[in-house]
């Protein structure tokens, strides 16, 4: 099993597919924090004498619910429609407006854009196009042909993928923390390493944990139809048609408050609902998730781990019991 | 000494589709194939070939019957097909990768093959110089010969083929003719299946034809053809020689080649009663000869005898 592990990673690490999307994170990451550069740059155009201490201190002093910051101001206003409706002495501006920025809170907030759904977009695309390259080259029935077990075939891409999920997190990690030490220093003017102790090392584990159970559940949904119609394509659009469709559909209930309103409960074994909830303990006052939507009430850390882990189980079950019958005739 | 058997089939059945509506592409086939032969495996296309060597690989499960590799009833197939090598219908390999990194590949899966094995094997098959290039680059021909460095490189004692030679050029064909012979050499057993007659009758030892999934015919080449010789004639009237001779029960077929040339295909030692019977009914043959009779020849009399029969 270790070898066929080791194996699908030298192939499949050679292929240009995993990097192109880790561009498309990257990208997305480098996009969002320029966005968020931009709105401190104008902020500091209105008020050119407030610092990001005067934020922090404010912080201290903020509901840790709360989505929005106070911070006391009294110094110039260049802004033209401050200068004419006057200046109460505040400024209010969303948590995030310096937490995009700087370390360790933009790490957290990474986690956060991962509710936008795009990051597991991307890992149904390779989670596709990995168990669907056997059937497409013919490498699955040269393997099989060779002595490999079917369920050894089919166990060791599931354990790669739970690699390349871990592999995935992994670099938007580091990239996370190349771009945050960047924008701490333009920020603040220079990196204080006080964050880092035992208790960001497990935030860090703990979250990527939680998102590789998360990608897993989707992965395992992509290739449940990669290998039921012996194809990447059909594995990619499924697994992309579901996000979609749950996301829509969620959005519609959750974002309405259908779901209080209404006391709903199927949303709440959904994937995206549980996948969100969870999000939302890795990054609390999380955007753009469905996080301060939620109906706390309806869900718990451990109901959703169950669900999403149920989900996982189900869909590698049906995965093996499928592949162990099907007929591998040339197509 | 008896023969020690490397592949055994029996009743082997693969029927497709649901119990209202099946086609039967395998069917009931009964197969040996001994130590140390070269066993060509012939039939037309959609005769259940590829079908048969899916089974005998485990990627397609048969409907009845039984298979055993190396006189082995009780070990798990896929132990047995680690002694296997293959090569598929379909040159199968990733395009992403080189040939050398496909070779590695393969070998970090199975645990069969050391660096220096993949280096012989495709250095045997005239690849090393291209060794390195993405298989994407790679001809047909190319990916063939890759494949069969593949299916050679762990020293397999059985060598399963699926028409092997598709996609060879004529220097290909050869070098893959040599590749049989050191194999037949070396004492493994090979399984082809071709529909190129001729190269599998210079390199086969044995044959099987299959037709619309049943065995039509089975032994040694030689055993084959030497039950049926094509005799020729040379005769005044070629149309009403082939009428009268198409009603002669123990005469295999009967054909017109050129003007005033007929060949009879049937047992040598009875050329005379045909030439006796043309005279008889006033044809004159000016000419007589008998040759030996190829597999293809024997390979279409004897599909043509399964389809009349059917």
């Amino acid at each position: 099993m270790i070898r066929l592990v080791l194996a699908d990673l030298f192939q499949f690490l050679r292929r240009w597919l995993p990097y192109v999307l880790l561009l498309i994170m990257f990208l997305s990451l480098v996009n969002e924090t320029d966005t968020a550069y931009y709105q401190l740059k104008c902020l500091y155009n209105d008020y050119p004498d407030l610092t990001y201490f005067d934020y922090a201190a404010a912080l201290e002093h903020t509901d840790p619910n709360s989505l929005y910051v106070t911070i006391p101001y009294s110094g110039e206003i260049t802004a033209p429609w401050l200068q004419l409706e006057g200046h109460n002495g505040e400024i209010t501006i969303p948590r995030y407006t310096f937490n995009k920025l700087v370390l360790p809170h933009s790490v957290n907030h990474m986690f956060e854009t991962m509710a936008m759904g795009y990051d597991f977009l991307l890992f149904i695309i390779l989670a596709a196009s990995f168990i669907g390259t056997g059937y497409r080259c013919g490498t699955l029935r040269q393997s099989l042909a060779r002595g490999i077990r079917r369920t050894a075939y089919l166990g060791s891409k599931y354990i790669t993928l739970v690699i390349l999920a871990l592999l995935f997190i992994l670099a938007k990690i580091i990239f996370s923390l190349a771009v945050g030490m960047i924008t701490t220093s333009t920020v603040i003017g220079g990196i204080t390493w006080d964050f880092i102790s035992m208790d960001t090392a497990g935030y860090l584990l703990s979250s990527m944990a939680l998102i590789t159970l998360i990608l897993m559940v989707y992965a395992s949904f992509t290739a449940l139809f990669s290998i039921v119609l012996k194809s990447s394509i059909a594995g990619m659009i499924a697994g992309v048609l579901y996000l979609q469709i749950e996301v829509y559909t969620l959005r519609t209930f959750v974002i309405n408050n259908a779901l209080a309103a209404n006391s709903l409960e199927w949303p709440v074994y959904t994937i995206g609902y549980n996948a969100n909830y969870l999000l939302e303990l890795i990054s609390p006052n999380a955007i753009y998730g469905y996080g301060t939507y939620l109906n706390q009430s309806l869900t718990s850390a451990t109901q959703s781990l169950l669900v999403l882990v149920g989900y996982c189980i189900v869909f590698i079950a049906m995965g093996f019991l499928i592949f162990r019958k099907q007929e591998l005739s040339r197509e | 000494m008896a023969e020690e058997n490397v592949i055994v089939t029996r009743g082997l059945t693969k029927r497709f589709g649901n119990k209202k509506k099946s086609i039967i592409a395998v069917d009931n086939l009964d197969l040996e194939v001994h130590r140390g032969e070269v066993f060509g495996f012939l039939g037309p296309n959609g005769s259940g070939k590829t079908t048969t060597i899916g089974m005998l690989l485990g990627l397609i499960w048969p409907t009845s019957g039984s298979i055993e590799f190396f006189g082995d009833g009780k070990s798990k197939p896929a132990k047995l097909l680690r002694k296997v090598g293959v090569v598929m219908d379909s040159p199968s390999f990733f395009s992403h990768l080189s040939g050398l990194n496909n070779l590695w590949y393969f070998a970090i899966i199975t645990n069969c093959a050391s660096r220096g094995d993949i280096d012989k094997a495709i250095e045997m098959v005239g690849l090393n110089e291209r060794g390195k290039d993405k298989v994407r680059t790679y001809s047909m021909g190319m990916k063939q010969r890759l494949a069969v460095a593949l299916s050679l490189m762990h020293d397999p004692e059985l060598v399963i083929m699926d028409e092997p030679t598709n996609g060879l050029d004529p220097t290909g064909i050869i070098e893959f003719r040599e590749t049989i012979r050191r194999l037949r050499e070396n004492g493994k057993t090979v399984f082809i299946s071709s529909h190129l007659l001729s190269e599998v009758e210079k390199v086969c030892s044995h044959v099987a034809l299959i037709n619309r999934g049943r065995i039509l015919a089975k032994g040694s080449v030689g055993e084959l053809l030497g039950k049926m010789k094509a005799i020729w004639f040379k005769v005044s009237d070629a149309d009403g020689a082939i009428c009268l001779l198409e009603g002669v029960e123990w005469i295999k077929s009967v054909k017109k080649k050129e003007t005033g040339l007929v060949v009879a295909e049937a047992e040598e030692e009875r050329a005379y009663e045909i030439n006796k019977l043309l005279i008889s009914n006033g044809i004159h043959v000016n000419e007589m000869k008998i040759s030996e009779g190829s597999l293809e020849d024997f390979f279409l009399a004897t599909i043509d005898a399964g389809e009349t029969v059917k």
